[in-house]
């Protein structure tokens, strides 16, 4: 097995587990819906992941589809849109979210109508670099995804970094400050990786992903200790 | 052995009071992250408008 075809189901394995942890927790904090918005767009990364697992092997148009919506398209904003809702307690926020589903229905729509050329499919080479040899040139769909990605930027990574030097400023719950460290530097490795792809380097993909995947978790976890600790208190034995 | 207290106090975690690490290397892993940032947000915005050409 070769490492691009290895790699994408290290990061569908390890960005499943991170979307179940996410979506049990939900499960637990109805509430807390941040959660539930940061699992659907991890679970649109899983998928992404896993479509990338596949095409290593066999040509499939459904498969190929869920690639480039989920994992190139909309999952970067729907994460960053969970991040929003952490950080924004308005109603209006309520209102991007509208926008971002009518984005992600439009953005559906053209993939689906987009015409695929299998002939043009490899399983050797990677999905990254061969994609625009499928999807026709100038393919509407293509114009959707700098849209949610400078969204997913802004929102996640700068949600990320705002809240880590929030943290840092205070000098408290240092876990926090690095756990959202780590969150940026995930997101900022996947969308340098993306970025890099459609500029025509597209053979880092799948190492930007893997580190998106463990960063991510790893700084979620971090960033969702508790805030307090409980003193180890001494007593005195009774004589 | 020590039974447990209900009224243990509790405390948030608190960096150290003087660490270089924590007054003079984080802010500027910050800054280096926020100039990546707003780099791949130049780019896709280049793409967006048509300045970058995407391939």
């Amino acid at each position: 097995m070769s490492l691009n075809e290895f790699l994408p189901f290290i990061s569908s394995i390890v960005m499943i587990a991170f979307a179940v942890d996410v979506f049990r927790r939900f499960a637990r904090r109805p509430t807390h819906k941040h959660l539930l918005i940061w699992g659907i767009g991890l679970a649109m990364f899983g998928i992404g992941s896993i479509a990338e697992a596949i095409s290593a092997f066999v040509w499939n148009p459904i498969v190929f589809i869920c690639w480039y919506l989920f994992g190139a398209a909309l999952n970067a904003g729907w994460i960053g849109q969970g991040t929003v809702y952490l950080l924004v307690r308005r109603n209006w926020v309520h209102i991007l979210t509208i926008i971002l589903v009518i984005g992600s229905v439009i953005a559906g729509g053209l993939m689906l109508t987009t015409p695929l050329d299998a002939s043009k499919f490899s399983p050797t080479v990677p999905l990254s670099e061969q994609y625009r040899n499928i999807m026709p040139q100038g393919a509407p769909v293509r114009l959707t995804t700098p849209f949610f990605n400078i969204y997913g930027l802004i929102t996640l990574v700068g949600g990320a970094l705002y809240s880590a030097y929030l943290f840092w400023r205070k000098r408290v719950l240092p876990n926090r400050m690095f756990g959202n460290v780590l969150i940026a530097v995930g997101a900022l490795s996947i969308g340098s990786a993306s970025t890099l792809t459609r500029l025509g380097y597209g053979g880092l993909l799948y190492l930007g992903e893997l580190f998106a995947a463990i960063l991510m978790y790893a700084g979620f976890i971090l960033a969702s200790q508790p805030a307090a600790v409980e003193e180890k208190a001494v007593e005195a034995q009774p004589a | 052995m020590s039974s447990p207290s209900p009224n243990r106090p509790r405390h948030t975690r608190r960096a150290p009071k003087q660490s270089v690490f924590y007054d003079r290397l984080v802010p500027i892993i910050f800054v280096a992250l926020g100039i990546l940032m707003l780099a791949l947000i130049v780019i896709a915005a280049g793409v967006l408008f048509g300045f970058v050409q995407y391939r």
